[in-house]
């Protein structure tokens, strides 16, 4: 079920009224509602792959249980490698065999040696990547003895699949979201506005910015060979804006979706164009990845606490792996090794935590410095997204190529050019409402808050409205980016 | 709770109450007229009705006192009817690009009278020629005819208790009824549920789609072969056949040009190089070239016959 659809409006008020009218005094029932609701949720898209959840929640349930009464170092070692291979096993047959297979057979086919492999036809179960690692870190939060290990299944299994963040993220921290199933819910005003705020949104990121941004992205990179210099420039920034619209509006929609029902997510996505340096890019951008590949494998693997050598084998781990969790594509692993690039400079000169606050502290516009920062940061990052949004590296290269000829400064030229200015003024109308929030959670969370009522009220029924035009007008709902990955 | 409720109640109806406002003043929802089943057993539509189709229409569309949009000149002694379905009622061009108003221009000695209703099959075509017989007595038919026009007159194929359809079981027609008239007011009067209607998300082919997907019924036609067969005899034995001129789309099925032929229909086959340019980007009716091209074509069967 998409959250921009019609059955996301009319399962989210049922469940709504379920959750808060039935399930209000009775702590398990509440997150027996919860299982019911994820499962059924998530069955929408298709029913057999719940086996998957389920028995990933059995597996981590069962493994943290064992866990608990093991003292012996090499047996709870067995435990946690049982979970790790269980876990990424169903990732990397699912997302990754036919990829390795592929590779496997062309690099033999290298030294003369011709394989025959048929590729198996592999339905990729939306979000396993988000689901896997989120038990994945209970389990290994239990074993380092950070957490103690549930007694409560129905809470387990209601951290597993909370179906808010289920498909597509904020990737949760047992830490962080478990101990909130233990305690009831009861029903907050200002948490339940706000959350509706963050829904809206999130809404206008995905429906009004990515989708209109994506007609022409997808237009441009589908026919770049036809397209001048100018054009693949815009054609980068539209994507640019419709991966952020689309990834953090699906962030903006679960965390506020949670906070209706009395959870607190953690922010996924933190205004990450208004960085001034890579290094700043990264600690906003997909906030709940980046940090969990800090902690479960860059301070594993030694961090930067090492010499050169390590600081950069470490570097270079952190962003190729997490160019490999987009998917099974060598356009997303150069797309990590560009960050990882971008990224050395600053961390072997100590200057990669140099701007730790927001853009313009205290000022309401940036410095010239900050503005040279920020659209040089920018610019690294549009270069970057065309290898991740690339069907392949061949594609990804022409691209470029076709960006730096004469051509870029020819007029751009692709059909629909009048209907994207009107885009183009939104991402205007965006940017602005992004930079007056950049302190915020999400940009309209205090916007007017104490100011002005009735514009605030103006404005959350421009951007409804927008909203619902924009949704109607595109005839149906469109998949988030990140469910395929 | 309540709070919170009350506030997202009072914000939803705000909200409705903006889109209704904001729907009508920018015209985002097609007016559509009324109908009504005359005594004979016509669907055509209630008189003195008018509106907007679209919010690009300049003109507002008309029925005129007779119960159909368009053209209904009676003022010469020789009168052509201009029969069809939505292609003749043509709500989405202005007057001046409706085929009587070409044909007038070209043929300014007769009178052309049109009667079209959006969804009227072959048969009801032919039941509106008996009565116009009666009432204006024209010297000529011209049916407007595509492929689905034939499938949709017979009630064996696809039933549409809508419109009338020939049974070829029990070999006479069965009446439409007006189907869901008092929805059907209360959908195109609040116009915030006639925009969610028209626009309601689905994967589901478009009504116009399924209309002009010839192939729908391509791999059923060998089948229904007999139904068409008996449906062209009644035709031929009910009708006055010799009044009637069917004109037909361009890629009409061979099969419907073999039938017409074979049962002594008049036809004028419609020709185009090129039939996209006929047609508007997002909607497979007729614009202004289109109608001008099928009138022209049409005069020059009309020059050569009288």
């Amino acid at each position: 079920m998409f959250f921009n659809s019609l059955d996301f409006a009319i399962f989210l008020p049922t469940f709504f009224v379920l959750y808060w009218f039935f399930a209000q005094k009775n702590l398990k029932l509440q997150n027996l509602l919860i299982v019911v609701a994820s499962y059924v949720f998530y069955g929408w898209w298709d029913w057999r792959f719940l086996s998957l959840i389920i028995f990933s929640t059995l597996v981590d349930y069962t493994i943290g249980q064992k866990l608990k009464n093991e003292e012996k170092q090499y047996r709870r070692k067995v435990l946690l490698w049982t979970s790790i291979i269980v876990n990424l096993g169903f990732l990397g047959f699912f997302k990754y065999f036919n990829f390795f297979l592929e590779n496997f057979v062309d690099a033999f086919s290298l030294f003369g040696m011709q394989i025959n492999a048929n590729s198996l036809n592999i339905i990729l179960p939306v979000g396993i990547s988000f689901y896997t690692f989120q038990t994945l870190s209970y389990t290994i939060d239990v074993y380092n003895k950070k957490l103690e290990p549930t007694q409560d299944f129905m809470a387990f299994s209601a951290f597993v699949c909370f179906f808010p963040q289920l498909v597509a993220g904020p990737i949760e921290r047992a830490t962080n979201l478990l101990p909130q199933f233990y305690k009831k819910r009861t029903f907050e005003y200002h948490k339940a506005v706000d959350g509706m705020r963050q829904i809206l949104w999130g809404l206008f990121k995905k429906v009004v910015i990515a989708d209109n941004c994506a007609e022409f992205a997808n237009q441009i990179f589908n026919n770049s060979t036809d397209m001048n210099g100018s054009t693949l420039v815009l054609g980068a920034i539209f994507f640019t804006f419709q991966i952020y619209g689309d990834f953090s509006g699906y962030s903006d929609i679960a965390i506020g979706t949670s906070r209706l029902f009395g959870f607190d997510l953690k922010q996924n996505f933190a205004t990450p164009y208004f960085s001034r340096d890579i290094a700043e890019f990264w600690r906003r951008w997909h906030i709940s990845l980046s940090t969990w590949f800090r902690d479960y494998l860059y301070i594993p693997l030694g961090g930067s606490r090492g010499g050169t050598w390590m600081k950069v084998r470490n570097t270079f781990a952190i962003f190729l792996v997490s160019g490999f969790w987009h998917g099974a594509n060598w356009t997303f692993i150069i797309w990590g090794a560009l960050n990882a690039i971008y990224f050395l400079p600053l961390l072997l000169t100590n200057n990669n935590r140099n701007n730790l606050g927001v853009v313009g502290e205290g000022k309401l516009l940036p410095s010239f410095k900050e503005l040279f920062g920020m659209l040089t940061t920018f610019t690294l990052t549009v270069f970057a997204w065309i290898f991740f949004r690339a069907e392949n590296l061949n594609h990804a290269f022409g691209y470029i190529e076709g960006i730096f000829s004469k051509s870029i400064f020819e007029i751009p030229k692709f059909s629909g050019k009048s209907d994207s200015l009107i885009v183009l003024y939104f991402l205007v109308f965006f940017i602005f409402l992004e930079y007056i929030g950049r302190k915020d959670k999400f940009a309209i969370e205090k916007i007017f808050d104490r100011t002005n009522r009735k514009v605030r009220i103006i404005l959350y029924l421009a951007l409804t409205i927008l909203i619902i035009k924009y949704f109607f007008d595109n005839g149906k709902a469109s998949e988030f980016i990140y469910f395929q990955f | 709770m309540i709070n919170f409720l009350k506030k997202i109640a009072v914000y939803l109806v705000l909200l409705i109450f903006i889109l209704e406002l904001m729907i009508r003043a920018f015209r985002l929802t097609p007016e559509i007229p009324h109908r009504t089943i005359d005594s004979n057993g016509i669907q055509k539509y209630k008189t003195n009705q008018s509106g907007y189709f679209s919010s690009k229409s300049k003109e507002k569309w008309l029925i005129n006192e007779f119960g159909w949009t368009g053209v209904a000149q009676t003022q010469n002694d020789t009168i052509f009817s201009i029969i069809g379905d939505s292609f003749i009622e043509n709500f989405h061009n202005p007057l001046s690009c409706h085929q009587g108003s070409y044909l007038k221009a070209l043929l300014p000695q007769y009178s052309f009278f049109e009667a079209g209703r959006s969804g009227m099959s072959f048969i009801e075509n032919l039941e509106v020629t008996k009565h116009l017989d009666s009432l204006i007595a024209p010297k000529k038919h011209f049916i407007y005819l595509n492929s689905s026009d034939f499938s949709e007159s017979i009630l064996e194929i696809k039933k549409h208790t809508d419109r009338s359809q020939f049974s070829a079981k029990s070999n006479k027609i069965i009446k439409g009824k007006l189907k869901g008239a008092a929805s059907k007011k209360i959908l195109y009067n609040i116009k915030i549920l006639h925009y969610f209607f028209l626009n309601y998300p689905n994967d589901i082919q478009s009504i116009e789609d399924i209309k002009f997907n010839v192939s729908l019924y391509n791999s059923e036609k060998n089948s229904n072969i007999l139904y068409f067969n008996k449906f062209f005899e009644f035709s031929v034995n009910n009708y006055e056949i010799d009044n009637i001129v069917l004109v037909l789309h361009p890629e009409t099925d061979n099969l419907f040009v073999e039938l017409c032929e074979k049962h002594n229909f008049q036809i004028i086959e419609l020709n185009s190089l090129d039939y996209k340019s006929w047609k508007f980007d997002n909607d497979s009716h007729w614009n202004c070239f289109g109608h001008k091209s099928a009138s022209s074509q049409v005069y020059n069967w009309i020059d050569s016959k009288y």
